[in-house]
């Protein structure tokens, strides 16, 4: 594959997430231009770790996160950020840090202490306390995407409000505690008492099979929210992980010399991590994950597989 | 398996292809039967390429300062060898640096002025001389079977002169000081001026 068809996947991939990223944020209470409404569930700490980590590309992103933050702090799961943050690349540490220190500020909420402090130097752009937040206002919770955020404002801010909104979204099917972890981001080991919990309150129901899997009576939850409409837990997390990490390493990679054998190896390493990104999106690839002679061409793969991963992110956002 | 001398250069340079992508470089100097075919005096294959020594490169024209590894090949090489191996279908230390325990006791004098500097990607290759690879195989041949040894077969592709084995023999003695084998070393010796005249 050549510098010229890498740097188009780079962009086309780029460009999709950057409009997923403005419907969603639309959604939740941004101000943006969009006209549409958000087609799946909002992932609010996935959502802000992409908008900084694909801020270069697009640089009002980064202040409507830190206006948002600022003006909804109290719906962001510090803990959870801390955790989801591992999956994006370690250079947006200091926006992170930036936005927490901002919310600290402006928001006058203390629980992003621990992310505010930093080795690495923070922008002093990040520190005019004069700057009045302009971008955000608080969500309309009765949007079907903004499910996270409504159930966390009733229940509270934990994993249990994250995994009632995985398991509405997934269409009335049940998943394993390792699967509700896969995709929410916390640990099995967080999960376990939690989803027991749920279960003892009756919430969500534990089926008898082994292993155990979880799920909830749709209908009672809609009529409980009082909504027809329950929108689609579509793993943003990972979807913009991939995004992220991609953008990022084109970006380290620069002003190197990148050879094709050199990207297809580093293709097929991105297309193995993300193997379930690609599946939701209809892309079935025939991989194994050590052999280069068994992945055909992994640069040109890569390149069909984002192309219609662009296409799902169109469509599902 | 390194076929020839055609698949050891496609390793180093997939080798040296992944070093550059991911921001690293090394310089290293390598012996051994993947040495002697690089430098085109055999053509046989070989399972790996022995690494005798570090390079660091110095400003201008001056030659690489070489080193003694370390005790493990440094991680950012030895991941991207590992990857190699698995997609050329090589062994996993196909690149190792087993011969560096010749650093106990010392290196043929003035070694690092006879390297001749090959790049591939961000690797940096140096392959020990002609000159150097038969102090080094003599001291092989020495150590090993007799004349159907690869190490010997080697010393003979090497062709080396009178003046080139007096003077390998002198350094090979001083590697071990032990009677039995200087003697061992002499038949050696007589074995590759005997065959010499012989081919030709």
């Amino acid at each position: 594959m050549s510098a010229s068809i890498a740097k188009k996947t780079h962009n086309r991939l780029v460009e999709a997430t950057v409009g997923a990223l403005w419907v969603q944020w639309r959604a939740v209470g941004g101000m943006t231009s969009v006209d549409r409404s958000a087609r799946s569930t909002v992932d609010p700490e996935a959502l802000v770790l992409c908008s900084l980590a694909l801020a270069q590309h697009e640089r009002r992103l980064e202040d409507l996160v830190r206006d948002w933050s600022v003006v909804n702090s109290d719906l962001l799961s510090v803990q959870r950020i801390k955790n989801v943050a591992r999956t994006f690349p370690s250079s947006m540490a200091p926006q992170l840090a930036t936005v927490a220190k901002g919310i600290m500020r402006d928001g006058k909420d203390a629980r992003w202490r621990t992310l505010a402090i930093t080795e690495h130097r923070v922008a002093r752009s990040a520190g005019n306390p004069k700057r009045r937040v302009q971008k955000a206002t608080t969500p309309d919770l009765s949007q079907p995407a903004a499910i996270v955020l409504r159930l966390r404002l009733g229940i509270g801010i934990g994993n249990k409000a994250d995994v009632l909104s995985f398991l509405l979204g997934s269409a009335g099917r049940s998943a394993t505690v390792r699967e509700i972890a896969a995709a929410t981001g916390y640990t099995v080991h967080a999960l376990h008492r939690t989803v027991d919990d749920l279960a003892r309150a009756r919430l969500i129901r534990q089926t008898d099979d082994g292993p155990a899997r979880y799920g909830l009576d749709i209908n009672a939850w809609r009529a409980l929210l009082e909504t027809d409409t329950l929108s689609e837990w579509c793993n943003w997390l990972h979807v913009y992980s991939l995004s992220a990490e991609f953008d990022y390493w084109m970006q380290e990679t620069r002003g190197r010399s990148v050879s094709e054998y050199a990207f297809g190896v580093r293709a097929r390493e991105f297309m193995v991590q993300y193997r379930d990104v690609f599946r939701r999106a209809g892309v079935t690839l025939p991989l194994k994950a050590t052999s280069l002679a068994s992945s055909g061409d992994p640069g040109a793969l890569f390149d069909a597989a984002t192309e219609q991963l662009e296409k799902w992110m169109t469509e599902r956002a | 398996m390194l076929h020839d001398s055609k698949a050891t250069e496609s390793a180093l340079q997939a080798l040296g292809e992944l070093l550059e992508s991911r921001g690293e470089s090394f310089g290293i100097v390598v012996i051994g039967g993947a040495a002697l075919n690089l430098l085109g005096i055999v053509s046989r294959s070989t399972s790996d390429v022995d690494i005798l020594a570090f390079a660091r490169e110095r400003a201008g024209a001056a030659p690489p300062i070489l080193f003694e590894p370390p005790q493990r090949m440094p991680a950012a090489l030895a991941d991207a060898v590992e990857q190699v191996a698995r997609d050329l279908n090589l062994l996993p230390n196909w690149l190792n640096i087993g011969p560096a325990l010749q650093w106990r006791q010392e290196l043929p004098p003035d070694l690092d002025r006879r390297v001749e500097w090959r790049r591939f990607g961000a690797l940096h290759v140096g392959l020990a001389s002609r000159y150097d690879l038969i102090f080094f195989k003599l001291y092989a041949a020495a150590d090993s079977t007799g004349p159907a040894s690869r190490h010997f077969q080697d010393l003979m592709a090497l062709q080396p002169t009178d003046a080139e084995l007096e003077d390998a023999a002198r350094w090979v003695r001083e590697q071990d000081v032990s009677p039995p084998f200087h003697a061992v070393l002499d038949t050696v010796i007589a074995h590759v001026r005997q065959h010499r005249e012989e081919d030709t």
